[in-house]
């Protein structure tokens, strides 16, 4: 019974504590892995892309990897004439792009996604 | 007799006559030689024009335009698929020919915003029938059906089910099996893994609701899995391995598996108010879900928050009660949960009562050194329904006489236990029925306005939402049943019940209600039920009475309602759980490698196919339970059948509303 009693309360341990470290390390893993810098797009009312400011360097390829957590939003860096497909809520949608000049940049959005559609918009600091 | 008997048959003909004129339709008007354009406006959450009719072999232009977000649309059967979005330079347009008869629905393919899914409209191809016949099939099948139960279900004697039962018990492993004491643990742990799984979602993952692994797999799979098999066919069978009460367990036993420390029983029972020691706590606690399940079924966090509370209350409970006290009168699934397992085959029950009565130390209620006493709160030895029997299996553990048994038994016998019946039992069952084609409206209806109301789009919406919801629970539905109750009362007996005796609870519930917002003022006490009196006068029982036990006849009917309308949403939405598997937080992560899987309606059109039958034998099957409940009661069949009439009437008129609903 003693045996029966610690292994079911490392079963549980595992079961509780082990899948949620789980999820976090796995996720964690990941994003290292990853390339792509993920922008989560949000609409003016529920806090604009998020992060909102994201630095890339200069003459080198770059990735963003995007979503959206409301509805449907487009990304468009009209200082280098980028346009996404469209980024659907619970979807990703990948550009990439290599600056050829340093600065900042807004990227904005360019599906109507709600009435202040016209205020969503974001950073791109390409350093130096 | 005869005259009824007459009246009924004649309504048969009529139903069969329009049944064969509507299955046989002559053609349908020839469609216009050009093509008919149609323009669907798209809004959160609604199409306009939300129906749609046109005539079968029409050329059909349907051009989308999207007036708020980005919307699609794709159409039932035809396939048909649209997306657009706000101002869209070149409008988004198919053609197509009509060339099926019936009535599809579309629905929007573009996430939207939370009742994305629930987003919907209809498209009629005429001729289109289903519901003239489904209605003829009612009046057919009821006819039919009272014309049944008189003939067969007649004898009083007769068991209303019969009376075998197979004792899986008898096999040997299976009583072993069920008297380890790992037994449930073993069944929670699967169970826990998958709401740890949920729970971080619910908190960290995807805000968007159909991608997240929170809601799709607690309200589509394990709704659709509660409502299909393991409430009609199992009861309370996942009350057994339910995962919430575990850390409550956990702090009250300080073990998992072996036998730890026990509250002892009369904590629990002198603990939890007298006055809460019913259905009307779990009642309210489902009716308060349910007011805010526009927000539960569609915002991950909303779902998280819900079921935190359900842990964290039975957690406390078990500390300050001891025992699954929360179970027992709290939690808002284990009340519904609890009615509805009246009607499953499965049962957990003493082999022999006697060998109960002379076991004098009753360890199934105190405890022993090999279990707990019953965590519900029940005399094993004494169970008769499995309204509040949880299937932990402890029993088994505790009977030092091995006379605990789990059969297999008929559906639906304990609606024929006539001891521990009540008024708050009956109200769930209200409650239940009400919910569910409330649900129907809201979530797969063509309304955006009632989508607006659940979705608190504005809080003077959602105040008449509320109010609606709470009516028509509380006040429509079970008053409109007391009405048939006092109608038919007052038809057998020759003489109305006068109203002031008949509705003597109002002025009382009301003040009870107004003393609950004044300290100090207590609401008038109920009279006591005289029915003895009454039956001795060889009357018909009080309404109050015969509305307590002519209302156990909704449990079937709200049973095969919620069924059906789970069927409609699980083939519709089901294939969301597939990418989850992969990607439960919708993180982007592709575990098994279908995270890409898209969105698809299975067999979305044979809806109704699965949906009408279903209703219809929880009709039969209601009108069964209600007419051998009146025989136990009322012995003069003239009598018993005009009683009944209304109360009839009303489940014909809730089923025909039902379909009136979903078709």
């Amino acid at each position: 019974m003693k045996f029966t009693e610690t292994f079911a309360n490392v079963l549980l341990i595992l079961a509780i504590v082990g899948t949620t470290a789980g999820i976090f390390l796995y996720e964690n893993a990941l994003e290292n892995d990853r390339e792509c810098i993920t922008i989560h797009f949000r609409t003016y009312e529920n806090g604009n892309p998020t992060p909102n400011v994201v630095h890339i360097p200069n003459n080198e390829k770059s990735c963003f990897r995007l979503t959206s957590d409301d509805t449907t939003h487009m990304f468009n860096l009209p200082d280098f004439g980028i346009y996404s497909e469209p980024i659907h809520p619970g979807k990703w949608t990948y550009v990439d792009f290599t600056p050829e000049e340093a600065g900042e940049f807004s990227f904005v959005c360019t599906v109507v996604c709600s009435p202040l559609h016209s205020k969503v918009r974001g950073k791109i600091i390409v350093d130096n | 007799m005869k005259k009824l008997r007459g009246v009924l048959l004649v309504l048969i003909s009529l139903g069969v006559l329009t049944i064969c004129l509507l299955a046989f339709p002559s053609a349908g008007k020839a469609g216009n030689d050009g093509v008919r354009e149609i323009v669907i406006h798209a809004r959160a959450f609604e199409y306009t024009p939300r129906l749609i009719t046109v005539q079968k072999g029409e050329t059909i232009k349907l051009t989308l335009i999207a007036d708020d977000v980005t919307h699609g649309l794709v159409l039932e059967k035809y396939g048909v698929k649209l997306e657009a979005s706000p101002r869209a330079e070149v409008p988004s347009s198919v053609t197509f020919v009509a060339n099926e008869g019936g009535k599809f629905h579309f629905r929007c393919t573009v996430v939207c915003g939370p009742f994305h899914a629930f987003m919907v409209g209809e498209f009629v191809v005429e001729p289109y029938n289903k519901l003239s016949i489904a209605w003829s099939l009612t009046l057919v099948v009821a006819g039919m059906a009272i014309i049944g139960v008189q003939r067969y279900g007649d004898n009083k004697e007769k068991d209303p089910v019969p009376s075998w039962s197979f004792e899986l018990t008898k096999f040997k492993w299976v009583r072993t099996l069920l008297k380890q004491r790992w037994f449930q643990f073993a069944l929670m742990l699967p169970n826990a893994f998958f709401f740890v799984v949920i729970l971080v979602a619910a908190f960290f993952g995807s805000p968007i609701g159909n991608a997240n692994f929170a809601i799709i797999f607690v309200w589509i799979v394990w709704w659709a899995a509660l409502k299909f098999f393991f409430i009609p066919i199992g009861g309370r069978l996942f009350c057994s391995m339910c995962p919430l009460p575990l850390p409550g367990d956990w702090l009250e036993h300080k073990a998992l598996v072996k036998k730890g420390h026990e509250s002892p029983v009369s904590k629990a029972r002198k603990g939890w108010p007298k006055g809460l020691r019913n259905l009307w706590t779990q009642n309210i606690g489902f009716l308060s879900v349910c007011l805010f399940s526009g927000l539960i079924l569609t915002r991950p966090i909303a779902t998280g928050i819900v079921l935190s509370l359900f842990i964290i209350g039975a957690a406390v409970t078990s500390v300050k009660y001891g025992r699954r006290v929360f179970c027992r009168y709290i939690c808002p699934v284990s009340g519904f949960t609890g009615m509805y397992s009246m009607v499953a085959p499965v049962e957990i029950r003493a082999i022999d009562p006697q060998v109960c009565a002379e076991h004098t130390d009753k360890t199934c209620i105190t405890g022993s050194e090999d279990g707990y006493g019953c965590p519900w709160l029940n005399y094993p030895g004494g169970l008769e329904r499995n309204s509040y029997c949880g299937m932990c299996t402890e029993c088994f553990k505790t009977c030092p006489e091995d006379n605990i048994a789990l059969n297999i038994r008929p559906f639906g016998r304990d609606l024929f236990v006539y001891s521990g019946r009540g008024v708050d039992e009956v109200y769930n069952g209200f409650i239940m029925l009400a919910c569910a084609l409330i649900y129907i409206a809201v979530f797969l209806g063509p309304w955006g306005v009632l989508k607006d109301m659940a979705n608190i789009a504005t809080v003077p919406l959602y105040l008449a939402y509320a109010v609606a919801f709470i009516l028509t629970n509380l006040v429509i539905l079970p008053g409109l049943f007391y009405v048939a109750v006092w109608l038919g009362k007052g038809w057998a007996e020759g003489k109305m019940t006068p109203a002031k005796e008949a509705f003597n609870f109002v002025p009382i519930v009301w003040q009870n209600f107004l003393a609950l917002f004044k300290k100090g003022v207590k609401g008038p006490k109920f009279p006591k039920n005289k029915s003895n009196v009454h039956l001795m006068d060889m009357g018909l029982p009080p309404v109050q009475k015969l509305f307590t036990e002519y209302g156990y006849t909704i449990i079937p009917l709200g049973l095969a309602g919620w069924i059906a309308f789970t069927v409609a949403f699980a083939l519709v939405d089901i294939s969301y759980a597939i990418p989850l598997l992969s990607d439960p937080m919708g993180w982007g992560w592709d575990l098994f490698g279908t995270a890409s899987a898209e969105w698809v309606m299975y067999v979305p059109h044979l809806v109704p196919f699965f949906q009408i039958p279903i209703m219809l034998v929880g009709m039969v099957v209601a009108i069964y339970v209600v007419y051998r409940i009146g025989i136990h009661h009322i012995s003069n069949k003239k009598m018993l059948l005009k009683s009944l009439a209304p109360v009839f009437f009303y489940i014909i008129m809730i089923t025909g509303f039902f379909f009136w609903l979903v078709l």
